[in-house]
């Protein structure tokens, strides 16, 4: 956590939420009052801090039917408004992420948020992204499901992270070609 | 020095109010910790303008897609007139579209054209004309550097002399295109036989000399490297610290449709959001970062809006540049659109005209009571569909 996130904590009286998020406890409905509304960045920081701590860089890809495994939470973009905007749906995210215990994952949707959002999305708190890799409204750049996967790890190495089971190719390991 | 050791670095000299160099630039875009480096880049941005965030009524308009120029970026530009989907309107016609805009709010038009090799200055003279007389109070933000360059090579006249004529035309401002990567290593290679980097800035220069202000750009994403980009910014920087004429600096995303370049991938929302971010701590002698919605998709501009920008430019109204390349976000935003689009980011939405001159400035939103939001999240909460492991 940056200097300018640790004084933001301080400064909106939230520092001592970050070590309660860090010993893997989720935040209360009176303690999620507090940070509903505060700066997204703030919010984000706080997510992506527990992200950190308890599921390291690792980002994990699964089919639908693979997300029925255990100990992980989807993201349900239903949650907001229809319509909402890229920054509510991401707000909405990271306070899941808080709300839900540590060592629990938490999952977003390529089919429903979008690769956009969803690569956003993997620096506000989710660890997973979950999607079918055969279908082309996922992903449309590339035809078939293993220049699909490439893309998509391509994505998750250009967010700074490495899927998991997925040696880093150098060559997508940045955005600088 | 570690990456984590040279970023605090970085942000003791950002609180300092030092100026960052080239090497502080390219650790800006080698930092992993994407919400640091934007929290600082926030951080800058609402010492400027708090959560004012800018936006406007304006108006796209290319006069013409035929163009001399061979950019192996560019789906928009047809070689020769006549050839398939080439097109160049008629003054009647270019009048006409700006007589009949519905929205008397219309503050700007904003044209690019492509370098046609046949059209005399003069048709561009009497284009200005005739929209100075359809409506006059519409700021006529017209021509990028490259096309000024071209102007000047083409009918054998100064950069001042171009400038001039155009202004006395009804010329306002330039748009900021053309800049694409100023190093020559990567211009030469992406964009060979127009105005090179030199002349793109000296182009700017003579404007600025002569009132005419200006906005810049940086086309990323494709095959420069991060040492290029701050190389861009940087030439950047040093031109407002002579001339004080730029407005706003508007990174622009690489699109791989239709083109040359087609091989290469886009740049990812990540990337976008961390060139903004970067962007706005090296350019500190620019008032205003643009997150261009049209360029980098409308969720991560409005996210932008957090990591450094504070202006998400305008309505547009028809743009062919991007969508040529393959965009698929709409062709127009309603000004309703980009006031909610500013205000669910948290910023106070603030109408402007070309100059930054405020228009009008609304209220932020209206913050939802916390206690019903929070009643909602954790009822919807319990029932997700898919909550394994619980």
């Amino acid at each position: 956590m940056g200097r300018v996130l640790s004084r933001a904590l301080e400064a909106a009286g939230l520092a001592e939420l970050a070590g309660q998020l860090l010993s893997g406890d989720a935040l209360t409905a009176e303690q999620l009052v507090r940070v509903g509304d505060v700066d997204l960045l703030l919010v984000a920081g706080l997510a992506d801090t527990v992200r950190a701590r308890f599921h390291g860089d690792e980002v994990q890809i699964l089919s639908s039917r693979e997300l029925q495994g255990g100990g992980r939470v989807l993201f349900d973009q239903t949650v907001t408004a229809a319509g909402a905007t890229g920054a509510e749906l991401l707000r909405e995210l990271a306070l899941l992420r808080l709300t839900t215990p540590g060592n629990v994952s938490v999952a977003v949707s390529l089919e429903t948020l979008g690769l956009e959002l969803a690569q956003t999305a993997l620096v506000f708190g989710a660890d997973t992204l979950v999607g079918d890799l055969g279908s082309s409204r996922t992903l449309p750049l590339l035809d078939g499901p293993t220049a699909r996967r490439r893309e998509l790890e391509g994505l998750v190495a250009r967010s700074g992270r490495r899927v998991r089971g997925v040696t880093p190719d150098a060559s997508i390991a940045e955005s600088a070609p | 020095m570690t990456m984590s050791s040279s970023f605090t670095r970085i942000e003791e000299k950002v609180h300092a109010g030092e100026r960052l160099d080239f090497e502080d630039g390219c650790a800006l875009f080698l930092e992993p910790d994407l919400l640091r480096l934007g929290s600082l880049a926030n951080w800058v941005r609402e010492q400027r303008h708090g959560d004012r965030t800018y936006f406007n009524v304006n108006m796209r308009f290319e006069a013409t897609n035929v163009c001399e120029a061979s950019c192996s970026f560019c789906a928009f530009a047809k070689l020769e007139e006549g050839a398939p989907e080439a097109h160049t309107t008629t003054h009647e016609e270019a009048w006409k579209e700006l007589a009949e805009f519905p929205d008397p709010r219309l503050s700007e038009l904003h044209m690019v054209n492509g370098l046609h090799p046949h059209l005399p200055f003069e048709w561009y003279e009497e284009l200005l004309r005739g929209w100075k007389r359809v409506r006059p109070a519409v700021h006529l933000k017209c021509f990028t550097g490259v096309e000024i360059h071209f102007f000047a090579s083409k009918f054998q006249l100064s950069y001042e002399q171009v400038l001039t004529r155009l202004k006395a035309a009804g010329l306002g401002s330039l748009p900021g295109g053309g800049g694409e990567i100023l190093h020559p290593d990567v211009r030469r290679r992406i964009a060979t036989d127009k105005a090179s980097g030199a002349e793109y800035l000296a182009a700017h220069r003579a404007a600025h000399k002569l009132g005419v202000p200006s906005n810049c750009t940086m086309l990323y994403g494709h095959i420069e490297t991060f040492e290029h980009r701050v190389d861009h910014l940087l030439q950047l920087r040093a031109l407002q610290d002579e001339t004080a004429g730029f407005q706003c600096f508007i990174p622009l995303a690489f699109h791989n449709e239709n083109n040359a370049l087609r091989k290469l991938p886009e740049p990812t929302a990540v990337d976008s959001l961390r060139t903004l971010a970067a962007s706005r701590l090296l350019l500190d002698n620019f008032e205003h970062v643009k997150a261009y919605w049209v360029s980098m998709g409308i969720a991560t501009a409005q996210l932008g809006l957090r990591f450094g920008a504070d202006d998400l430019d305008g309505t547009i109204i028809h743009e062919s540049i991007y969508h040529s390349a393959g965009s698929r976000v709409p062709m127009a935003l309603a000004r309703e659109e980009l006031i909610r689009l500013i205000r669910e980011a948290g910023r106070v939405p603030v109408e402007r005209d070309t100059t930054y001159g405020v228009i009008e400035e609304l209220p932020r939103a209206v913050v939802p009571e916390a206690a019903l939001k929070v009643r909602d999240r954790m009822a919807n909460k319990r029932a997700l569909a898919v909550m394994s492991g619980s």
